[in-house]
């Protein structure tokens, strides 16, 4: 670990992965997913896979389980985990060492859970199973690891249900359970992905703080690379199945070899400067808005300027999406008003007429869920051309492949089904379906969190290419800061429905900041492998002058 | 979801190939089989009453001298295409008012769920049998009548099945998209939702329509089904119930054409659904 005070010992081999082959069934046919990769660890040692999605981080951190999943098949290669070949021995036997020497924890803390048992009672099963103990100093054991964790209410929080508690203090819940039969290798699968980032530094931290207690060897697969570089040792980059390169953390930070690696690396560098609009296209004024009886938006008051874009940021249950369904019209206001370009929006959608819901357009956060899967790309563009604009068949068509340039798409899409397209294909067709109604307005919500880096800084490039053209104006609402940096010119910052602050993006990002921009700004990752250590011992310190002054 | 036949069989299942096998002889006799049938279905005395199987008589004669085998024949493309018609009725009903309840939600989704449920909670046959009497003693026996209670008999269960496919699509992002853009609930409906729950309705008339016939067969065997003398299978069955002890092949050559016809729209169904599923994973 990057950050211990002792030195470990890290010098016994724990894992040996050699020249593994996984193959996986699609399409009628073989393929092949890991072309032949080697894995060493030692005991104590963090590794971290990273690779953009479909570079098999995943299955090779579960084939050094010695588990494939269905539908994946091992075709070569050797397994040795301590001295075991865990390609050769029986299913009961691997059972045993699943549930005492190695753990594996899911990306979906929520989906991993029985929701019919309570929490304790889960995270001592394999312990209990392997007897380990007995049940009592299990359960002790238990709240002690909660209580390292940090979880709030250690000594009860286990005896409520997964549903009782929330994502981030379930996944810490998983670790526990990871920890609980003291395994000798922990493989992590993208722990934190789910999670908002002021619950991810705290969940890094209890990971990192656990793994080097116990001096357990783990495997930390992730796509994010400020992450991985606050818990590797070691960094090896994956692409399409195979390796691209390995070498230890800091190296691999300062000095990337392989191009590819380079390219990861440099996606976070896009900027773009700040520009101020005086004209105002669309003001929300003291808008609250409600779920039935729970209120979700208190005074909201925001005005988005011309041409520009403003990025609405906070974390997730803060109101964003609400605030774009209220300016859509699908949730409508309870009270206050939606000014657009000066007149008063009528809050229901029905009963906006054709020209208005025209000049608002939205893309949405999935790109696989945002198009019709049984509709060709012609189709999914045409329709606003047609239903708009009324342009029928060739004139619809030449309009089609006009847009589809505009996406750096061409004519040979034009015929395809949404499967058929890669997931930043899909995205770009859904601004293209967008910008097929020649909106004023388009509302971006997370567009970009369901890609991959590259793809996402490809995506951020367009969508800035096409304001420059078209002048159209963007609310970007999204959690991830580097974006916001990126794309935005002003910014708006949420939290619990209110709106916390609005202004220049210079005037946000820098100090002084409001408490909870600080949090919110200050808990997203950098590449620096010494951001979290730096982060938590400035928080501490806070605490300490604040209880001092209390 | 477009594949080559070839392709289709293929990759197809053991119970996909018997269903369709049996279906097609089946489908194949129904079309040609008036045209070459050995006697007309109401002929009588064309053989000796009560003769039992023989090789000129495969089904046997019943006691007015009818040859059973010709009446089958005879009977078999009304059977199947009224099974069809009425489970097709069915679907278009059923699917639609699904789809409009889910889309709609609200009061009118309550509305129609409850009728549908007070239709569901009759059994089949009797609501079939309600229907038929309601019809009256002009309109009763008339071949149509029978697939309009096939049809009304399946449009509810056919529509709950609707409307749960639906819901599952209705969350989904691009019907949002649409309704944003202003769609009307109709276009919604036929554009975005339906080509979503084509897989799903399949199933559904195929499962309807393999049962179609025992119900169909059932009207006829209690005496309610198409008019005589038309040979409908459920009342040759009917008809010849009193030989059973003395020619067991007058009922049991009707019986077994019935049931091997069930029997393969079930396979086929269940083939096709199983072949839809490996096709959706492998998406």
């Amino acid at each position: 670990m990057t950050n211990t005070f002792y030195k470990k010992n890290q010098s016994e081999l724990l894992l040996e992965m050699k020249d593994i082959q996984i193959d996986g069934f699609a399409d009628n046919r073989w393929h092949k997913i890991i072309k032949g990769m080697n894995l060493k660890l030692n005991k104590g040692e963090v590794l971290g896979l990273i690779g953009e999605s479909g570079a098999g981080k995943s299955t090779m951190g579960k084939a050094a389980m010695g588990y494939t999943q269905p539908g994946c098949k091992l075709v070569g290669g050797s397994i040795s985990f301590d001295g075991i070949d865990l390609i050769n021995i029986s299913d009961q036997e691997k059972r045993n060492i699943w549930s005492t020497k190695i753990a594996y924890v899911a990306q979906s803390a929520a989906a991993s859970f029985n929701p019919a048992h309570k929490l304790i009672f889960q995270t001592i099963e394999a312990a209990k199973k392997s007897k380990i103990n007995n049940e009592k100093f299990l359960i002790k054991d238990a709240i002690q690891l909660y209580k390292n964790l940090q979880l709030p209410d250690s000594e009860t929080i286990g005896y409520r249900y997964p549903h009782q508690v929330s994502g981030g203090q379930l996944q810490r819940i998983m670790t526990a359970m990871a920890i609980s039969p003291r395994p000798e290798l922990i493989i992590f699968d993208e722990p934190t992905t789910a999670l908002d980032v002021t619950t991810q530094v705290e969940v890094l931290a209890a990971i990192r703080d656990i793994v080097d207690e116990f001096n357990t060897a783990a495997i930390y697969i992730t796509h994010d690379l400020a992450v991985v570089a606050q818990m590797a040792d070691r960094i090896k980059v994956l692409q399409y199945g195979e390796e691209v390169e390995e070498a230890e953390t800091r190296n691999m930070l300062s000095n990337p070899k392989e191009k590819y690696t380079k390219s990861l690396w440099s996606v976070r560098s896009l900027t773009k400067p700040e520009e101020k609009s005086l004209d105002t296209i669309l003001s929300l004024e003291n808008v609250n808005a409600s779920y039935g009886k729970s209120k979700v938006l208190f005074n909201v008051s925001v005005k988005i300027p011309k041409g520009k874009t403003v990025a609405i940021v906070g974390e997730s249950g803060s109101g964003k999406t609400t605030l774009a369904k209220v300016i859509t019209g699908l949730l409508p206001q309870t009270d206050g008003n939606i000014n657009y370009n000066g007149k008063t929006l009528p809050s229901r959608l029905e009963k906006r007429n054709k020209e208005q819901l025209r000049k608002i357009q939205m893309i949405f956060q999935m790109p696989d869920t945002a198009i019709n899967p049984r509709q060709t790309v012609e189709e999914i563009i045409g329709r606003p051309i047609e239903f708009y604009h009324g342009l029928k068949k060739d004139e619809r068509k030449s309009r089609v492949i006009e847009l589809l340039k505009m996406i750096e798409l061409d004519e040979n899409y034009l015929y395809r089904f949404p499967l058929e397209l890669s997931g930043g294909q899909k995205q770009r067709v859904c601004i293209a379906r967008a910008l097929a109604a020649n909106p004023e307005l388009i509302i971006c919500d997370e567009v970009t969190s369901a890609l991959d880096q590259i793809v996402q800084e490809e995506i951020l490039k367009l969508l800035q290419k096409l304001q420059k053209e078209l002048g159209v104006t963007y609310i970007f609402i999204t959690h991830d800061i580097a974006t916001v940096k990126a794309i935005s010119d002003e910014i708006v910052v949420m939290y619990k429905g209110k709106v916390v602050e609005q202004g220049m993006k210079s005037e946000i990002l820098n100090p002084p900041f409001p408490e909870y921009t600080n949090l919110l700004l200050s808990s997203v990752p950098e590449m620096d492998p010494n951001w979290l250590t730096d982060l938590l011992n400035k928080r501490n310190n806070l605490k300490y002058k604040k209880e001092i002054n209390q | 979801m477009i594949y080559k036949f070839q392709d289709l069989w293929k990759r197809s299942n053991i119970t996909f190939k018997v269903g369709f096998i049996i279906l097609f002889i089946h489908i194949l006799i129904a079309i040609t089989g008036p045209f070459w049938a050995p006697y007309h279905y109401a002929a009588i005395n064309v053989g000796e009453p009560l003769t039992g199987m023989s090789w000129k008589y495969p089904f046997g004669v019943d006691a007015l001298g009818r040859d059973i085998f010709s009446r089958v024949i005879h009977g078999s493309w009304m059977v199947i295409s009224l099974s069809i018609l009425g489970t097709s009725i069915g679907l278009l009903v059923g699917a639609f008012t699904g789809l409009f309840s889910a889309y709609a939600g609200g009061w009118i989704d309550e509305t129609i769920q409850r009728i549908n449920e007070g239709f569901i909670s009759i059994p089949f046959l009797i609501l079939g049998l309600l229907i038929i009497l309601a019809a009256g003693p002009d309109l009763s026996g008339e071949p149509l009548l029978m697939s309009l209670a096939v049809a009304i008999v399946y449009a509810p269960r056919i529509s709950r099945i609707a409307r749960s496919a639906a819901l599952e699509v209705i969350t989904k992002d691009f019907v949002i998209a649409a309704r944003l853009r202003g769609e009307s609930a109709i276009s919604i409906i036929r554009r975005e939702i339906l080509p979503n729950t084509y897989g799903t309705l399949l199933v559904e008339f195929s499962v309807r329509a393999g049962f179609a016939p025992i119900l169909i067969g059932s009207f006829g065997y209690l005496g309610f089904g198409i008019r005589p003398p038309f040979p409908e299978w459920g009342s040759i069955i009917n008809d010849n119930r009193m030989l059973v002890y003395m020619s067991p092949i007058t009922v049991i050559g009707p019986a077994v054409a019935l049931s091997s016809l069930v029997v393969s729209l079930n396979l086929f169904t269940e083939g096709l659904a199983r072949l839809l599923r490996t096709a959706k994973r492998e998406l």
